[in-house]
């Protein structure tokens, strides 16, 4: 009987050990996991740089979300295990908004850069097309002036050649008004001998 | 003698309604979201994520493939988590990956643009 006692009172002390190990166990709170100090700062990071704030804030607000949702499970069941996941999930959706701003700038600088270039193609065919203008202009001076040359040559040409006209016409009438000087002062010899 | 009977009856029926649960279809939810990661990462492996932001790429491959492992294991919190891991990992590799495809393509116009304008400067020294 007095064993038995014994007995019962050794078990009753193993349980009340193990209830008390277990509550204690229980109010033992978890350390907060480093993640979600990790994931605050980088969202932190992600959230004071103007790029990221003014280019991405869909995805900034995406990672704020997850990282609000992250700090409520840990203060209200300490689920060590999930936080992390979710700091870690907060954490690279931070990373995602970075490279989403970068993508977005990269896009803005393409699209400055193809402006820029349309512009220099413009202005390259602009200034082809001027100096085929230039070139064609000159090219037409220069004609016009080869035709003035010919024309003035012709014209050189046929008053040489009417003055040559005149001067064989002159040749001609003064070899006919010698002949007839000639003849008459032969016909005036002829009569004298006789 | 029938209460004991009683009580044995509902401890049998509560165990095996937990085994069925256990047992049964998975939570829609975690396969929608497994599904989700799957989806993100099959359109990351057709970006140029492979090219340049390959590192991303091969964890969100690796969680995806842990998530499937889960489901397939029937643990299906852990399926979830790798599930939600894997999805912002293959987006992260798809928007690296077009960062930096748009930065190398800007890169390449600028060196055009270069170019250009030194060939809009040569002529125009002899021609004068």
């Amino acid at each position: 009987m007095r064993n038995i006692t014994r007995q019962y009172i050794l078990l009753y002390l193993v349980i009340g050990t193990v209830i008390g190990i277990s509550l204690v166990g229980c109010s033992h709170t978890p350390p907060r996991p480093v993640e979600l100090d990790q994931a605050r700062t980088a969202y932190a990071e992600a959230r004071d740089n103007p790029q990221v704030a003014s280019r991405a804030p869909v995805a900034l607000r995406e990672a704020e979300e997850t990282l609000l949702h992250a700090e409520q499970i840990w203060d209200k069941e300490k689920d060590v295990r999930e936080v992390q996941n979710l700091a870690a999930v907060a954490r690279q959706r931070a990373e995602v908004a970075r490279a989403a701003a970068e993508q977005k700038q990269a896009e803005a600088e393409l699209e400055e850069l193809t402006m820029a270039r349309d512009r220099l193609l413009l202005d390259a065919r602009t200034r082809e097309a001027q100096r085929a203008q230039e070139q064609a202009e000159r090219a037409q001076r220069e004609a016009d002036q080869a035709y003035q040359q010919v024309r003035a040559t012709i014209t050189q040409n046929a008053q040489l050649e009417q003055e040559l006209a005149y001067t064989k016409e002159e040749f001609a009438a003064r070899e006919a008004a010698a002949r007839e000087a000639a003849a008459k002062a032969q016909a005036k010899r002829r009569t004298r001998t006789r | 003698m029938i209460s004991k009977k009683a009580v044995i009856q509902l401890l049998l029926l509560c165990g095996a309604m937990g085994l069925s649960s256990c047992a049964g279809k998975p939570p829609a939810a975690t396969v929608s979201q497994v599904s989700q990661a799957e989806l993100a990462v099959q359109q990351a492996s057709k970006s140029k994520a492979p090219e340049y932001a390959s590192l991303e790429l091969y964890t969100a491959r690796e969680q995806l493939a842990g998530a499937q492992e889960a489901l397939r294991q029937k643990e299906y919190t852990q399926a979830r988590r790798w599930a939600e891991r894997a999805l912002v990992n293959a987006q992260l590799a798809e928007t690296k990956a077009e960062a930096e495809q748009t930065r190398r393509a800007a890169a390449e116009l600028r060196q055009s643009i270069e170019a250009l304008r030194r060939e809009a400067q040569k002529p125009a020294s002899p021609g004068r």
